[in-house]
């Protein structure tokens, strides 16, 4: 073989091993990194739900903490005014996420209006400390420039992480060898997430169980929090998406947060949806032993309550698009008919 | 040079000096060895045999450690 | 930019391209900016020290030079023949100025390393004498960093300058080439201490990119990984823990911690040296041998043949033929033969020379007692192994043992590994006093029961990491055995099919990735979401 055969023969191979070298990390990526579907939240559904929606069909997306999560139904949004809506919420999402994922959201639907809970601005940057609620909606997000920002800006604050473990999870999760299960090899994971990222929860308050340790003074703003939720409300301007702020019942709550994000919602010209007013808290009808699963948490009772509250102020005041109807969009009828044969079935079974 | 041998047997009676040309580089001689026969054989030569003749190829072989011995005794 | 780092292989790989599409005859330059680029990472003010170094040895090697050629050409001026005892003068003249040249450098450099290293070490010490004496501390502490790689790099060039003064070689004329020799970043961390005569040339020599050295390059440098990251820094989470808390750990613990870390220091050590070699082999430079599996040796002597093999033959050539082919020593091992014993007065010079190397050597591990404690406990091994050998062949010789077999090799194996591992428990303590108590510990409680009811899980390594650590060890010991054999793995496999080639690199990253330690961990309870 003359030279240039061989050089090119070489060139070959050593290409060839960097395929398999790649195949083989992206596998070892997948088996490797946690599945995010243990307890009551599934944020990999949540995230993968998302990049599974047909292109330009959400108009409402919903960003904030678990208090969001399992306060806002889509699929009951839809049935009573025919706006499609996702739920990005996550546990303890932090304003960074958020900030990211409207971003995702801005690049893959023709979002109209984003409802976000403001009680973010008061969220610590513990990248560190609850690396978790970074990771567990950071590791499902397909590999793009938002990606690798979103993982500079956290390495930015962290202590220990490195930009590479979001790149190459494995980095970070190599040492689960030791703790795999037969979940972690099951690597077809659903994309769909039946109800657009709404969390039901069925159960009821506890009245035996310890009162929340959650903080009732008056929390102030962290620079963290300020950061990111100015530039979500400046992205939104400069989108021409109109920005909403909902806060859920929070028991925990006092006068002073609402007052504090008052003040924030005005300097960006925002309307503030505060359902811990004594108005809005009569207006929603909650029952406490019946609505509730958590001090700070509705259940499904609870959910459906709020989201009919919420689904008539957004009707009233935004002109949204009614899907219902349009055969581009008859998934979404099947999708909250299985959703009432859910809570049928374990509404029946709580029942019995 | 029987003189040489002479020491060289007494030093390590096992090697078999005649057909070996890497004493050194071969392991069979260590530093230990090396100090030793440089103070036997600046006994018995009158010379002074320095550092910086401490090379493996002035003592892989008998031969060399004679030209060694040779070249030093000519020098002042 | 640790060896074990993501920018280290980024840096490195940056490097090689760079290296080899710049034209041959500049290669070298790439490989000084890459270095000095390399030192900088480690911190810009650690710079001069490196300068410093480099400078001064180059100084001193054209002044030596000169000397040299000013007394060669008074010698063979044809004009007239001198005669026999003007030529001796002379002579004596110019080794006079060529020992003050060397001797200044040497004291600078040397000096240097000292002061950054024991400064410290010294002043405690003299607190502590005056405060037994009834003073109050008088010696000053600085807050000195070591400057990266500083005991390396100060015996390399130190190790050229007396080369040169010996008249072994040319000095370097190029200032720039001398400081690439001198900083060549993957041996200036932790070695090997490279040769002039062996280095400077492939330095300074056009490499093309050849493709079966890159990939033996790199073969070498993930058994490297391998040999750090999966062997080493696993045991290290048991030793640290044991040793840490050795008063909680007793009996056995304590032995098997030690064995682990003998393991542990080999890995860490040779394994960063794997890492150093395949990078420079991939530049198309071979650096000298620095390890050749040491717990296989059968005598004290050997081991020090066998581990850290570079500073060991510094040792033998800078100070340990000086010292024992001195006058002085010479002078009274001539006495001692008269008057005490032969052989006692002909193994005189070179006992004595073998005690000061080890306690230098003691002294070059760091500044503490327990390393130097550690240097005379090798210096008396060698030197009573030297002693006691006739003795030692009489004996087996009385008692019929065989000595031509496989058990006898065996045995000595063993036995030194365990003279080495006692050497441990010296530099592994945290201070002299705690090696006592370890040593105490270890023969005062019989507690073998730890090593069946799972009491060793329960040292930061649970079963599974445990098992993985004694699998990835017989690995090592299979290769170790296969090297000692004479196999060269990497030419074998060379041989072998491109998929079988190809299954063990792939299995080689992936035991490094998965099996590494590395990272802050995966602490699955802090990981199962319930919050809310």
């Amino acid at each position: 073989m003359n030279i240039c055969g061989r050089k090119a023969s070489r060139l070959a191979k050593a290409a060839t091993f960097l395929v398999i070298l790649g195949m083989l990390l992206a596998l070892a990526n997948a088996v490797l990194t946690p599945k995010w579907l243990t307890g009551l939240y599934h944020s990999t559904y949540t995230v993968t739900g998302f990049y599974n929606e047909p292109r330009k069909h959400i108009d409402v997306l919903f960003l904030g903490s678990s208090r969001i999560e399992c306060s806002v139904s889509p699929l009951s949004l839809w049935h009573a005014h025919g706006i499609t809506s996702y739920s990005l919420a996550t546990p303890l999402q932090s304003p960074l996420v958020s900030y990211y994922y409207l971003r995702e959201a801005l690049r893959y639907q023709d979002v109209q209006i984003v409802v976000i809970e403001p009680k973010l601005l008061y969220r610590e940057q513990a990248v560190d400390e609850h690396e978790d609620s970074y990771r567990n909606t950071l590791d499902y997000m397909p590999l793009s420039l938002n990606k690798l920002r979103a993982a500079a800006d956290i390495v930015s604050y962290s202590q220990s992480q490195t930009l590479l473990s979001y790149a190459l999870p494995l980095l970070r999760y190599h040492s689960r060898w030791s703790n795999l299960t037969a979940g972690d090899l099951q690597l077809n994971l659903v994309q769909e997430h039946s109800l657009k990222g709404f969390v039901p929860v069925y159960t009821k308050l506890d009245a035996s169980a310890p009162q929340d340790d959650e903080e009732s003074d008056t929390l102030s703003f962290t620079p963290f929090g300020e950061d990111y939720m100015n530039r979500i409300a400046a992205l939104c301007k400069e989108h021409g998406v109109t920005l909403v702020l909902v806060q859920p019942p929070d028991i925990v709550w006092n006068q002073g947060m609402s007052s504090q994000i008052d003040a924030w919602a005005a300097s960006w010209d925002l309307p503030f949806v505060d359902y811990n007013t004594p108005e809005n808290l009569a207006a929603l009808d909650l029952v406490e032993e019946t609505d509730f699963f958590h001090p700070s948490h509705v259940n499904i009772r609870g959910a459906e309550k709020l989201t009919a509250h919420l689904g008539d102020y957004l009707a009233e005041h935004y002109a949204l698009p009614d899907h219902r109807g349009d055969p581009a969009y008859s998934k979404w009828d099947t999708d909250y008919a299985h959703y009432m044969q859910q809570k049928a079935s374990r509404f029946g079974l709580s029942s019995s | 040079m029987d003189k040489l041998l002479e020491i060289l047997h007494e030093l390590r009676p096992e090697l078999d000096y005649a057909h070996n040309d890497s004493l050194i580089d071969g392991g069979h001689l260590d530093s230990f060895d090396i100090v030793t026969l440089v103070g036997e054989l600046n006994d018995a030569f009158d010379i002074e045999i320095g550092v910086e003749d401490l090379i493996p190829e002035n003592f892989n072989s008998v031969a060399a450690m004679w030209s060694l011995i040779q070249r030093l005794r000519e020098q002042v | 930019m640790p060896f074990t780092s993501f920018a280290f292989i980024l840096f490195l790989a940056i490097v090689v391209t760079v290296y080899y599409v710049t034209p041959k005859r500049w290669q070298w330059v790439i490989l000084l900016v890459a270095s000095y680029v390399f030192y900088l990472f480690a911190g810009a003010r650690f710079v001069p020290y490196l300068v410093f170094t480099t400078l001064t040895t180059y100084g001193a090697a054209i002044r030596l030079d000169r000397i040299n050629k000013q007394y060669n050409a008074q010698l063979q001026s044809p004009a007239h023949e001198l005669p026999r005892e003007d030529r001796k003068v002379l002579k004596i003249a110019a080794e006079r100025r060529k020992k003050r040249v060397l001797t200044l450098v040497l004291l600078l450099n040397f000096g240097l390393l000292a002061f950054v290293k024991y400064f410290n070490f010294i002043g405690d010490n003299i607190n502590a004498l005056l405060a037994d004496l009834g003073a109050g501390a008088a010696a000053p502490q600085l807050g000195l960093l070591l400057p990266l790689g500083i005991s390396f790099y100060t015996f390399q060039s130190m190790g050229y300058i007396i080369d040169v003064y010996r008249g072994k070689y040319e000095p370097e004329r190029n200032p720039a080439k001398l400081a690439l020799f001198i900083s060549f970043f993957p041996q200036m961390v932790q070695g090997p201490i490279g040769r002039y005569d062996a280095l400077a040339p492939q330095l300074a020599a056009p490499h093309s990119f050849d493709y079966e050295r890159a990939k033996q390059g790199i073969q070498l440098i993930i058994w490297g990984y391998f040999k750090k990251l999966v062997i080493a820094d696993r045991a290290a989470i048991f030793v640290d823990q044991v040793i840490t808390y050795y008063t909680a750990y007793t009996g056995l613990y304590i032995p098997i911690a030690i064995i682990l870390y003998a393991v542990q220091i080999y890995t860490d050590f040779s394994g960063g040296i794997d890492i150093a070699t395949g990078a420079a082999q991939i530049l198309g430079i071979d650096l000298a041998a620095n390890f050749r599996r040491p717990y296989f040796a059968q005598t004290i002597a050997e081991y020090w043949r066998r581990w850290h093999i570079t500073l060991g033959a510094w040792m033998r050539d800078y100070l340990y033929y000086p010292l024992a082919l001195s006058k002085g020593l010479a002078r009274i091992g001539k006495w001692l033969r008269k008057k005490v014993n032969n052989r006692f007065g002909v193994l005189f010079p070179a006992l004595m020379a073998e005690a000061v190397v080890f306690l230098v050597i003691g002294i070059w591990h760091g500044p503490a007692w327990k390393y130097i404690a550690y240097g005379i406990y090798y210096g008396l091994l060698i030197v009573l192994g030297m002693l006691l050998q006739p003795l030692s062949e009489k004996a087996t010789a009385a008692l019929h043992i065989k000595t031509d077999c496989f058990s006898w090799r065996l045995w000595r194996v063993l036995r030194t590994f365990a003279l080495t591992c006692f050497g441990r428990y010296l530099t592994r303590a945290p201070n002299l006093g705690d090696s006592y108590q370890m040593m105490k510990l270890t023969v005062t409680e019989f507690n073998p029961g730890i090593l069946l009811d799972g009491s060793l899980y329960t040292l930061g390594l649970d079963a599974k990491n445990i098992r993985l650590l004694f699998a990835a060890i017989l690995v090592l010991l299979v290769v170790s055995i296969l090297q000692e054999k004479g196999y060269h793995i990497r030419e074998k496999l060379q041989e072998q099919n491109l998929v079988f080639q190809w299954a063990i690199m792939l299995a080689g990253i992936f035991a490094v990735l998965i099996f590494g330690t590395y990272g802050s961990g995966y602490d699955a309870t802090k990981f199962i979401y319930e919050l809310f």
